[in-house]
């Protein structure tokens, strides 16, 4: 368990792709990511694009430029529509950025923006890395339930779809009713309330699914041990997230691990949620495991 | 239960909430646009640091020109406050017609304030009282952001939390709270209770501390509502003197007040009055950029005045206002209201099936929000769209309105 004020070490995406960004700007962003991300430098939407179909988890970081006649703004806008769903982290530096161009670079979707006005700090650059890491997890995880409820013709109530979604987001660390109600906009009691009319679990069993299911995504990689995976889900120990995937599964993170934890916590999720449709007797074996991507697959 | 799953647009960061908005903010006026890109930006900074810090001095010296016209929100939080100047940024996306990143800043505060993990607070060198005040502030704001959106039970549960926080002291936060709580029960039509909790306020001696002009201003304005809805038009006329007395001619809720005193000359019969209000109010909502429910309400009581005076040219000229605003971003109740005498004026030119729409639409947002008095209101149209008020005797502070709306 890591001690009390270090930071936890969360993981990174494997590849930066980082293009048209300062030296100055690259050379942080190597201190940032140290030996946990590959760092690679492309010129041109071409190169981009090549890497982007051969690397798994990757983020695109580019800048804010304010020239909206750079070339960068015709070939980055090819590579969006080509690859709309790989997460990009915006840089505004000094000189070069304006809010025009902020508004112009959301308008093709970024998952974070980095004001470099006053200076950029590694730890700052690191987060927001980390961040993307957490909502291409989120995508991927989502992806995967939404599978599991096709397969057997259920369908994720839209109401559910979106707390869990959210709570997806945010489940790397402690995540109590009151933060889901804040990322639903809602106070906690009226969350309370807004589950219990629509027959949903309480905020809180919703936000514990959503930690369990990333848990699970840790499980299935055999690299992991249930310590590194407490720690990384900052649960106080090691027995607390034991203690949580026996309560809501019936299962030990031995038993998970063998079984494919993805895919035992999706089928237990969709039946304790008691999702609309025939559920189907689990046939764990011939699913498909949901597998973590690491830094070294690409490395 | 009032309450609904936010609409689609509603972002938990503000990374997102720029995704999701950008198409919006490039049809927006450029300076506009920056504002809230700039605001953005520099909450995504905040939602990356564990702890609570200041936006930076450049941030904030960019953004001062949008930030002054704004009202001072904390009378007794230093201005220079580190979590006061995340409220202000908040106030100025709220200001712009974007709820949600308001209330995206006021949960990254919150969260660095300790709402989810008290130990997290200890490390920012703050009090208990401290922080409960401040905590207080973020729940009164959340408040009034439910309450704006037509949340009312929601925006109830975030009020009783702040007063829950703030019981024991007379701050900025218990303000906010009792107020926030009056205008709920102004939202929710219990006018008996709007009544007695402006009466209350008023006379508090501990409130009296706290009380500056411009919280008095409003606990009159609400006073006078619950008055004129209640039928006691000469009290609710004084009350907004009284209002209006504090307030002087520099503010932005002047044109709010002239609109809510014209509503009373309406319903004293005094339409000449009221017309000479709801058009100076109309124009002064335009010129100083008053919020789009000031404007709504003059729009909608110009409208009522062409209904009642029942030129076919001016009920038309006032009705295409009122579309013109109905294709603003409107709150529910602002909608339920433009609609309602959107209604009225498509039953005056005679098109009852576009009045039955409107009357439709208007019913089951009042219905859905829980807005009471409106949902009489709309019963009370369908049953007898010809009442008619009897006007009383021009009373002192009749007059005196009649002479100040005839000036401009």
């Amino acid at each position: 368990m890591a001690s009390p004020g270090t930071p936890r070490r969360q993981p990174l995406p494997a590849t930066l792709l980082v293009w048209a960004l300062p030296d100055s700007v690259v050379a942080l962003l190597r201190e940032a990511v140290g030996r946990d991300a590959q760092l690679v430098v492309v010129r041109n939407g071409g190169t981009a694009t090549d890497y982007m179909r051969r690397a798994g988890s990757l983020c695109l970081v580019v800048p804010v430029l304010r020239d909206r006649f750079d070339p960068f703004w015709t070939e980055y806008t090819v590579v969006r529509e080509r690859f709309p769903n790989v997460p990009v982290v915006a840089v505004a530096t000094p000189g070069v950025s304006s809010m025009q161009a902020v508004v112009r670079l959301s308008q093709l979707g970024i998952s974070d923006l980095i004001d470099g006005n006053e200076g950029l700090r590694p730890d700052e650059v690191r987060a927001a890395l980390a961040k993307v890491y957490n909502d291409t997890t989120m995508q991927r995880i989502w992806a995967a339930l939404e599978s599991t409820c096709e397969e057997s013709g259920a369908r994720c109530p839209d109401d559910l779809a979106t707390m869990l979604r959210r709570a997806l987001r945010y489940a790397h660390e402690p995540l109590p009713a009151s933060k889901l109600a804040a990322l639903m906009q809602m106070h906690e009691r009226t969350l309370r309330k807004y589950c219990e009319s629509r027959g949903l679990p309480s905020p809180q069993i919703i936000a514990g699914w959503a930690r369990l299911l990333v848990a699970a995504l840790y499980l299935d990689d055999p690299g992991r041990s249930i310590t590194s995976i407490s720690e990384l889900l900052a649960y106080p120990t090691p027995g607390a997230l034991r203690k949580q995937i026996l309560r809501y599964t019936t299962h030990s993170p031995r038993q998970l691990r063998t079984q494919g934890a993805m895919t035992v916590v999706l089928q237990e999720l969709k039946q304790s949620l008691q999702m609309p449709g025939t559920p189907e007797t689990a046939d764990t074996a011939t699913r498909p495991r949901l597998v973590l991507l690491r830094s070294e697959d690409v490395a | 239960m009032t309450h609904s799953l936010p609409a689609p647009i509603g972002a938990s960061s503000a990374a997102e909430w720029l995704s999701l908005a950008a198409a919006r903010l490039a049809a927006m006026p450029g300076d506009v646009a920056d504002v809230l890109a700039t605001v953005a930006m520099h909450t995504a900074t905040l939602e990356r640091h564990p702890d609570l810090r200041a936006p930076s001095a450049a941030a904030l010296a960019a953004l001062n020109p949008a930030l002054s016209p704004l009202p001072v929100q904390q009378l007794l939080l230093a201005p220079e406050h580190q979590a006061n100047q995340w409220l202000q940024l908040s106030a100025l996306a709220e200001h712009h017609g974007e709820p949600v990143l308001a209330r995206i800043i006021v949960d990254a505060l919150a969260e660095r304030l300790g709402e989810h993990d008290a130990g997290r607070a200890t490390s920012s060198g703050m009090d208990d009282v401290e922080r409960a005040e401040l905590l207080a502030l973020c729940f009164t704001r959340r408040g009034r952001m439910a309450r704006v959106a037509g949340y009312l039970d929601d925006a109830q549960c975030h009020f009783d939390e702040a007063l829950a926080l703030t019981r024991s002291s007379w701050r900025d936060a218990r303000l906010a709270a009792e107020l926030g709580l009056t205008n709920l029960a102004v939202a929710r039509g219990n006018y008996p209770q709007v009544a007695a909790r402006c009466t209350a306020l008023l006379a508090h001696s501990d409130a009296a501390a706290v009380l500056a002009p411009v919280h008095r201003v409003a606990l009159y304005q609400m006073r006078a509502i619950a008055s004129r809805k209640r039928g006691a038009l000469i009290d609710a006329l004084l009350d907004s003197w009284q209002a209006y007395d504090l307030l002087g001619h520099a503010s932005a809720h002047r044109a709010e007040l002239i609109v809510s005193m014209a509503e009373t000359a309406l319903e004293c019969g005094d339409v000449v009055a009221a017309e000479a209000g709801f058009h100076n109010a109309e124009h002064e909502a335009r010129a100083t950029g008053a919020p789009l429910r000031v404007q709504v309400a003059a729009a909608v009581g110009t409208a009522r005045v062409a209904l009642v005076r029942g030129t076919r040219a001016v009920v038309l000229s006032a009705a295409n206002d009122l579309d013109r605003l109905l294709r603003q971003p409107l709150a529910p109740r602002e909608r339920a209201q433009a609609l309602m005498t959107r209604a009225a004026c498509y039953q005056f030119t005679a098109e009852p099936s576009l009045a039955s729409a409107a009357l439709g639409e208007a019913r089951e947002l009042a219905e859905r929000h829980a807005f009471h008095d409106l949902s009489f209101g709309l019963e009370a149209l369908r049953v007898d769209s010809a009442a008619t008020v009897a006007a009383p005797a021009r009373h002192p502070a009749l007059a005196r309105f009649g002479a100040l709306a005839a000036m401009a």
